[in-house]
């Protein structure tokens, strides 16, 4: 303990910095900024004010950074023991439990007291809702004990879609639904792409993730059917949202492709880690894609 | 275009929820497990009703 203690301390301040930064994760805020802004434009019927949208995806990224930072304290055990997240700022004793909670504790607070000042309180309601969630529901009550952690655990990554419509309009309506509903169908495939190309971590780990309870063929299949389930709940926005063929031809050239990779999967396997990528550019595309439909 | 949309989406929705469903590994062992599959589905469900009710 000593040991763990005199490494951390011995840490610089931006090297400290750097760290508090990677326990936000900002590649998966990134992500979920990209759904973000569309939202607000189709609940707009075109670009929002841009204060606006500044306000929103800043107190969006602190609350999703808020709760990344708290479950690396949470799922610090796993990561020492995993060789994709081992390097992360607890497992390498960049900083302390501590620290790292209060990092946490600090952006998610920060996240709600920039949503409810500068946007409203419904949106700051609902990013809070989803940090609660994100830690007590997926990362202490599923992610240890059922393979489908994923799958409900993914309605924490779908709200900031809920969030950028509540932002513009005060209120969650059914093409936000149906844009929750896309995100949440999206997370199972995406992450058991990646947990497909790193079954042997989490089996080391001890993380029921799908892969390594049912299988590579299983995972493959259960992949597949998402795709179909994600491409049709997709369409569902064109004729609710009364968006164009933009979207609709947007929808279903991506829903096709994302399947035919899947199935290029299937055939082969260590593909894993290119239907992951894949499943990145999907939903970035089809995002853009509302946005592109409601701005031109 | 719009019912023929929403007819295609409710197709690839349930033949995608039942598959989800029917090909679910490992099965469920318990109520709660139960409870995370059917969940998403009647979420799923209730969007095809909405979507449907908001076009008519």
């Amino acid at each position: 303990m000593s040991a763990r203690v005199a490494t951390v301390a011995s840490v610089g301040p931006a090297e400290r910095v750097r760290a508090w930064v990677a326990l936000m994760k900002p590649r998966i805020i990134e992500l979920l900024l990209i759904t973000t802004v569309p939202a607000m434009v189709l609940a707009e019927g075109g670009w929002p004010d841009t204060w606006l949208v500044a306000a929103t995806v800043i107190g969006g990224a602190l609350s999703a950074g808020g709760a990344n930072a708290i479950n690396n304290v949470a799922d610090r055990d796993i990561d020492a023991r995993m060789r994709r997240t081992a390097h992360r700022p607890l497992p390498a004793h960049r900083v302390s439990a501590t620290e790292a909670l209060v990092v946490g504790a600090v952006a998610g607070t920060a996240g709600f007291v920039v949503l409810a000042a500068a946007v409203n309180l419904a949106a700051a309601l609902l990013a809070t809702g989803a940090l609660a969630f994100y830690v007590l529901v997926y990362t202490l009550l599923l992610k240890r004990t059922t393979a489908q952690n994923i799958v409900i655990g993914g309605a924490a990554g779908a709200v900031p879609v809920l969030v950028g419509w509540a932002a513009v309009t005060g209120g969650v309506a059914l093409p936000a639904w149906i844009l929750f509903a896309v995100i949440f169908f999206w997370t199972p495939p995406h992450f058991w792409a990646l947990s497909l190309r790193f079954r042997d971590d989490y089996e080391r780990a001890g993380v029921p993730m799908l892969p390594v309870v049912a299988g590579e063929r299983a995972t493959i299949r259960q992949i597949g059917v998402y795709v179909v389930l994600l491409t049709g709940v997709s369409l569902l926005l064109q004729p609710v949202a009364d968006l164009g063929l933009v979207y609709l031809g947007a929808a279903s050239l991506l829903g096709a492709w994302f399947l035919v990779e899947v199935g290029r999967l299937s055939a082969a396997p260590g593909r894993a880690l290119l239907v992951f990528r894949a499943s990145n550019v999907y939903l970035t595309l089809l995002f853009a894609a509302v946005a592109v439909d409601v701005l031109v | 275009m719009d019912t023929v949309v929403l007819l295609a989406a409710s197709v690839l929705v349930g033949i995608g929820q039942v598959l989800v469903i029917a090909t679910a590994r490992p099965r469920p062992r318990s109520a709660l497990e139960v409870l995370w599959l059917v969940l998403p589905a009647v979420g799923a469900v209730a969007l095809l009703v909405a979507a449907w009710l908001s076009v008519d």
